[in-house]
């Protein structure tokens, strides 16, 4: 066996508790899955069934966590994994799932595959199948402090646009404000206004705020790859800046997985919780809202609907707040079938979108995702993810489709009630 | 009276039975304990809903399909729904086995009438059927489905097979067929923990385990 096959093994038998056990022991492979999976319904290809991508860990399980596996192993009943194995899942594990969590909620005895799929990928890069572009991504973040390489001077330009644009002040590494603001490498890079429209809620919410300089990369690219050590760095890193800081909280930007991976999953890769709260940028709206703190004025008349990020929504459990906030600002907001919890994914998430072997697939996929809009044909689609966006607007220059796409932050921040700032 | 028949029925409750139900019971310690052994880490990530509330909703309300997906797979959903709710009406509500737990346990509660015994026996046997015809046939199932599943299909069918045919004096000797019928049932009994008929125990578990997970997060279940 070799060194890689062995830790790739041990990393999936790290992953197996007791959770883990009782969904392979309960799956009756009934296949309800399949009819949830983005994947499966695009292609009708039966290889696409949730339950099967993780068929890999079940085997482990089953010949070293069970008396009967055991002894079915001993005769030979149940094959071992080998690296071949592995080298057939990578593409299942990673570039047929974004981890989006459909088949979790519609699984009749409740097993919650996305988060063993979460858990495969934990072996497959400890073996050393992941695709080439998320390890590169993991170097480049760990090494210059975003996937997309050094964002310091992007940064910087971007804060100083924002600041001629708003005329407010955006102060870097400014201790003892209310929040840390940490951003998506895709806002830096793509939709930078994001931080005009920030600066201008928060002045007039009376929130005080600032960058660390040291941590503003809010992605994690060690939570799609399946790499703790990789993902706890990088929590690490927004962590020590914010208690050094000494924040009350620490803002999730409109990104899926960074709140994955901060709110959720960062205590546990760090050991501890944190000495400050995580707050979604949109949960933190919201509560501007409930307290009179955030005020509007007028409302877009366009038709506008909402494209619920799979990681904020059905697996962060944020739904009714971007809805109360849409219907503050937009007239005529009209939701499509499957709103909320059960929305279709959009095809880019779980490190899907930065996967090119996944192409192909993940255009097919978004035929879920299209037939959903299709019935509304909204003027714009808002979400508050910016890979979500990003993924969206890629696709839709893809099929020539003309089709406005914003986030949710921008829009509450272009109807703001000035006035009433001032 | 056929002699034989008779010993193999008094075998098939009596000793049979009894080692059966201690294959039955041990098996289903084994398998739990197997499972709760492993633990499970502490979340250390502060709760923004109750996990154990939203865990303990969910084993009762994962029982209903979600919204729309019934037309994706009606022979899974409905065949699944008819065979269980038949099965236990069979099993649970018909006299002579109410009878059986009152001498095992002294407790007793009203039986359903013959005909709506014998009619969730029959639905219950035909979905069994439509549920075995979707393994050979319809591309997902085909795709899932291994040898414990026929293995499973084929237990979870003989006792009511043999118990129709035993009850209703349909063909053969009537104690031999009863005979067959406690097999049967001991055969279920004995094959249970080792199974995919397992997850009559463990959906508790992992249901609630999808529910708390989903519940700590805020997030529906």
């Amino acid at each position: 066996m070799s060194a890689t096959l062995e830790r790739g093994l041990n990393a999936l038998r790290e992953q197996i508790d007791a959770p883990v056990a009782s969904f392979f022991s309960s799956c009756v492979s009934c296949g309800l899955c399949a009819e949830a999976c983005v994947f499966y319904r695009a292609t009708e290809d039966p290889k696409y069934i949730p339950i099967k991508k993780v068929e890999l860990m079940r085997r482990i399980w089953s010949r070293e966590f069970t008396l009967l596996g055991r002894i079915a192993g001993a005769i030979g009943l149940v094959k071992p994994v080998t690296e071949q194995d592995l080298k057939n899942w990578e593409t299942l594990v990673y570039d047929s799932c974004t981890m989006c969590g459909r088949c979790t909620l519609v699984c009749p005895v409740g097993n919650d595959i996305t988060m063993m799929v979460r858990k495969m990928r934990e072996g497959m890069s400890a073996a050393g199948h992941a695709p080439v572009e998320l390890i590169g991504a993991a170097e480049r973040h760990t090494d210059k402090g975003s996937p997309m390489g050094d964002l310091h001077q992007a940064l910087h330009a971007q804060v100083k646009h924002a600041e001629a644009e708003t005329g407010i002040t955006i102060e870097f590494d400014k201790p003892g404000v209310d929040y840390m603001v940490i951003l998506s490498a895709q806002e830096i890079a793509e939709f930078p206004d994001v931080l005009g429209a920030m600066a201008k809620i928060f002045k007039q919410a009376g929130v005080t705020w600032t960058i660390s300089d040291e941590a503003f990369e809010a992605t994690n690219v060690g939570i799609q790859l399946g790499n703790r050590d990789v993902a706890r760095v990088l929590v690490q890193r927004v962590v020590d800046a914010a208690e050094k800081l000494g924040v009350k909280g620490v803002i999730s930007p409109e990104c899926g997985h960074a709140y994955q991976a901060l709110r959720w999953e960062g205590p546990n890769l760090i050991g501890r919780p944190y000495k400050f709260e995580v707050v979604h940028i949109i949960e933190l709206l919201d509560n501007l809202r409930a307290a009179g703190k955030l005020k509007t004025k007028g409302k877009n008349s366009d038709k506008l609907t909402f494209h619920d990020p799979c990681q904020i929504n059905r697996r962060g459990g944020i739904n009714q707040e971007p809805r109360r906030l849409m219907n503050m600002v937009a007239a005529n907001f009209v939701e499509t079938d499957d709103a909320g919890t059960m929305n279709w994914c959009c095809g880019g998430g779980g490190g899907v979108g930065a996967n090119e072997r996944a192409e192909s697939l993940r255009h097919a996929a978004f035929k879920m995702k299209k037939a959903q809009l299709d019935k509304v044909e909204p003027d714009v689609i808002v979400t508050m993810c910016a890979y979500c966006h990003h993924t969206l607007d890629n696709v839709f220059e893809e099929f020539n489709v003309e089709q406005e796409v914003m986030g949710l932050t921008e829009l509450v921040a272009e109807y703001l009630d000035d006035e009433d700032a001032a | 009276m056929n002699n034989s028949a008779f010993d193999l029925l008094m075998w098939a409750r009596g000793d049979a039975f009894d080692i059966a139900l201690i294959i039955f019971l041990g098996g289903i310690v084994l398998r739990v304990v197997e499972i709760i052994i492993l633990g499970r880490k502490k979340d250390m990530a502060p709760a923004k809903g109750n996990p154990v509330t939203q865990g303990i909703k969910t084993i009762f309300s994962r029982s209903m399909p979600r919204e729309g997906l019934v037309k994706f797979a009606p022979i899974t959903y409905i065949g699944g729904y008819i065979f269980h709710l038949g099965f236990f009406v069979s099993f649970l509500f018909f006299a002579p086995h109410i009878a059986l737990f009152k001498d095992a346990f002294g407790v007793s509660w009203p039986a359903a009438g013959r005909v709506i015994i014998e009619s969730a026996a029959a639905l219950s046997l035909l979905a069994l059927l439509a549920l075995t015809y979707s393994r050979f046939t319809d591309p997902i199932r085909k795709a899932l489905t291994t040898f414990d599943d026929y293995i499973v299909l084929l237990l979870s069918a003989l006792p009511l097979v043999t118990g129709y045919v035993a009850v209703n004096k349909l063909f053969g000797d009537p104690t031999l067929m009863m005979a067959l019928h406690v097999l049967s049932v001991d055969a279920l009994l004995i094959a249970f923990p080792f199974t995919k008929l397992m997850h009559a125990v463990t959906f508790v578990m992992s249901r609630y385990y999808n529910g708390s997970i989903q519940g700590r997060k805020g997030a529906e279940s």
